[in-house]
């Protein structure tokens, strides 16, 4: 097989036992990589119900057949399990070198499987690998972690993937960090890796990638670079990076502030990106083979905050900044650097300290929870203490590190009024209200609120060409008009589709539906040039689809059904008070049922046998009990 | 009448402000407006802005209250005491 290094690791954490099997070449054809590997592996391998934590659950990382190739945007790897957070589908994926690294090193997906007595950590070094004792490392830093086991290994190239002390401590939001900054975050795989004693994964491969037809494979490489880079809008995505956005949200009133209660912060000047670069950006940063290399190093050189490295992007901003009404940039750099350094999702970790805030606000929450502390909006001293007492599990009896909505539920009263939780994870920065296509891309997305499984961002403040030659010119105007919940299903679906080929090969989203340079014909000739295998646009559209279907599967067999597909009422039944979008609710049950009506599923929110049929699914629908 | 102005990004390392208060006519429309303050800041910010007369560069989005020209009349949209007039860069995502 081109393009793929045609091996998994299987590793028994329980017994010791390393395997290695061979990649299937039918399973890579239908799956593609990354996420569509997980998909299918996690549906195979892992039984309805089993504990998240427990030895049962399996972590999964996978790189699809780009990686580690020239093609651009491709340093990502994928990791995924039953989620600890929503009990569902757990994803994450990161950028960085880890991901081309494991396919230096000979491997398309590590399988990590049962539970080690003690902490360990797993090396894989071209072809091979070993269980290595971490005892000593345990406590540690993901920063101290990596700086160690290169020590150990002496061996400056290694490239390691780790936990700190929150996944250690099962917090259901940890991450999982490679290279310090680059955080696999969402959904909690870092307590997985935590609950099977796993330190961290050291990979180091100095093998290549052979691709089908290598001369078209480098001029349509080439062809994307400039692509990329001379599209009008990548010039400021390479200054300012994600962190601009902070600002630009704000005057479309999107910006999430004070725990989703507005979109529009006062302050969003003194946190955006704007004052990052004038004040903060040393240089840029980029991922393995990415033109982009839109993240920055920054440094705090002095004072209270002091702090270095890659610094934060907007969700962080957002999270760390306006959904606690924060405006203090030197904190929130300091605490996004803490997330690194202690592994969590600083999406997650924002979200439920700005619920618990919100709580307080509300009397709901009381010194008698708090141990006479005060929880106020925007105190960067205490928001500080918090993030270390979740690393920790130090925090009300350690409730805080069960994440928002599990909190909510040991709270009662009307605390899960106030969760901004889809499918139990917190909502990532962006408000429906304000683009109705996100507000239902948080509700569908499999692993819960999330905007990059669909990543429609084309509507946000208009992309009416790319809109058109992607649906056709029958969908405008209203396509194209972020508060207009029409044809938003249609969109949403597409780039769900769409994004799971994205995750599949793995390539980074920038540059795909944001600034719309790649899609699914893009991919065909990629995959084709790479692998010698025919894809045309249709076989990619099918396989998308696939993906995702899988995703839904498995959640439907753990039991979530329509009724999960929900956003809270903040967003359905309290209308924006404030900015460009007063007035907005998010129409979900209408889009929603046109969405479903799409997709063919049925109103508990099943795909009909007709469409597991389409999709090479029947193996599925037949343990779903979906019958034809 | 008066409408505020804001600036992003490459627009705002020219005029090295974030926002001004600029009195116009009553019911100018937005292309003159534009007009006026790229004669305030000179080519390079008309470069950025404008692709040709009358043209919008690709890159520029214009929107006012946050609502993108393209949906009301483009450049020929007229503009009310207190517009707020946002000129945002080529940026976008999440």
């Amino acid at each position: 097989m081109f393009a793929y290094a045609g091996k998994i690791l299987r590793v028994d954490l329980s017994n010791k036992k390393i395997r290695i099997e061979k990649l299937p070449e039918e399973f890579a054809q239908n799956y593609i990589g990354g996420n569509g590997f997980a998909a299918r592996t996690l549906w195979n391998e892992i039984e309805k119900g089993i504990d998240p934590l427990g030895p049962r659950n399996k972590l999964i990382f996978s790189v699809g057949p780009v990686t580690g190739t020239i093609y651009p945007r491709t340093g990502r790897y994928e990791i995924s399990a039953k989620s600890p957070l929503t009990n569902g589908y757990g994803e994450a994926n990161s950028g960085g070198f880890f991901g081309p690294e494991m396919k230096y090193a000979g491997f398309d997906m590590f399988i990590f499987e049962g539970v080690s007595e003690s902490p360990v950590y797993v090396y894989v070094n071209n072809g091979k690998a070993e269980i290595k004792d971490a005892t000593d490392l345990w406590g540690k830093t993901t920063w101290e972690t990596e700086e160690e086991i290169r020590r150990e290994l002496e061996n400056e190239m290694v490239r390691v993937a780790s936990i700190g002390p929150a996944g250690e401590n099962l917090v259901r939001f940890s991450a999982v960090i490679t290279n310090k900054y680059n955080a696999a975050a969402r959904t909690g795989m870092g307590a997985v890796m935590g609950s099977k004693k796993l330190k961290a994964v050291a990979v180091y491969g100095t093998g290549d990638v052979k691709v089908y037809d290598p001369e078209k494979f480098f001029d349509f490489s080439k062809e994307v670079y400039k692509r990329l880079l001379s599209d009008p809008f990548s010039k400021s995505h390479i200054e300012y990076g994600t962190r601009i956005l902070i600002e630009l949200m704000n005057e479309i009133g999107r910006l999430p502030t004070k725990n989703f209660q507005m979109g529009v912060f006062e302050n969003a000047h003194k946190i955006g990106g704007e004052v990052i670069k004038r004040k903060y950006k040393v240089r840029n940063m980029a991922c393995c083979f990415c033109p982009f290399r839109c993240k920055d190093y920054t440094k705090v050189p002095t004072g209270k905050y002091k702090n270095e490295g890659n610094g934060p992007e907007y969700e962080t901003l957002c999270s760390l900044g306006s959904k606690l009404l924060h405006d203090n940039l030197e904190a929130i750099m300091y605490v996004g650097q803490l997330c690194n350094q202690y592994g969590l999702d600083t999406i997650s970790t924002g979200g439920v300290i700005g619920f618990i805030m919100e709580l307080y606000e509300r009397g709901i929450l009381t010194k008698s929870h708090t141990g006479g502390v005060e929880l106020n909006w925007g105190d960067s001293e205490m928001i500080i203490e918090l993030v270390e007492k979740i690393a920790h599990g130090e925090t009300f009896d350690k409730a805080l590190i069960e994440g928002t909505q599990r909190f909510a539920k040991m709270m009662g009263k009307d605390a899960e009024k106030y969760a901004m939780t889809v499918k139990g994870m917190d909502i990532s920065a962006q408000d429906g209200r304000a683009q109705k296509s996100m507000g239902l891309s948080h509700v569908t997305a499999n692993r819960g609120a999330d905007h990059l499984t669909s990543y429609e961002v084309m509507s946000e403040v208009g992309f009416p060409k790319a809109i058109e030659e992607r649906f056709g010119k029958h969908v405008m105007p209203e396509a194209a008009d972020r508060l207009d919940p029409k044809y938003k299903p249609l969109m949403v679906r597409d780039c769900e589709n769409f994004c799971a080929i994205s995750d599949s090969l793995i390539e980074c989203k920038f540059g795909t539906i944001w600034p719309p340079v790649i899609y699914f014909k893009d991919n065909a000739k990629t995959l084709n040039y790479a692998t010698g295998w025919s894809y045309s646009e249709k076989d990619l559209r099918r396989i998308g689809e696939r993906i995702f279907v899988l995703e839904r599967a498995f959640i439907l067999r753990e039991g979530f059904t329509s009724k999960d597909d929900r956003l809270p009422e903040r967003f359905t039944k309290e209308p924006a008070p404030v900015g460009p979008n007063k007035g907005h609710i998010v129409e979900i049950d209408d889009m929603l049922r046109e969405y479903y009506r799409l997709r063919d599923w049925d109103e508990r929110g099943y795909p009909s046998y007709r469409k597991m049929e389409e999709l090479d699914l029947l193996d599925v629908a037949s343990e779903l009990g979906i019958e034809e | 009448m008066k409408v505020e102005v804001r600036y992003f990004t490459f627009l705002r390392e020219i005029t090295r402000r974030r926002a001004e208060i600029i009195e116009i006519e009553d019911d100018l429309r937005i292309e003159e407006l534009l007009n006026t303050v790229c004669k305030m800041y000179g080519k390079e910010f008309e470069e950025i802005l404008f692709k040709e007369k009358g043209h919008l560069a690709d890159a520029v989005k214009v929107l006012i209250n946050g609502s993108n020209i393209w949906r009301s009349e483009g450049l020929s949209t007229t503009l009310k005491e207190g517009d707020i007039v946002q000129l945002l860069p080529p940026i976008g995502g999440g």
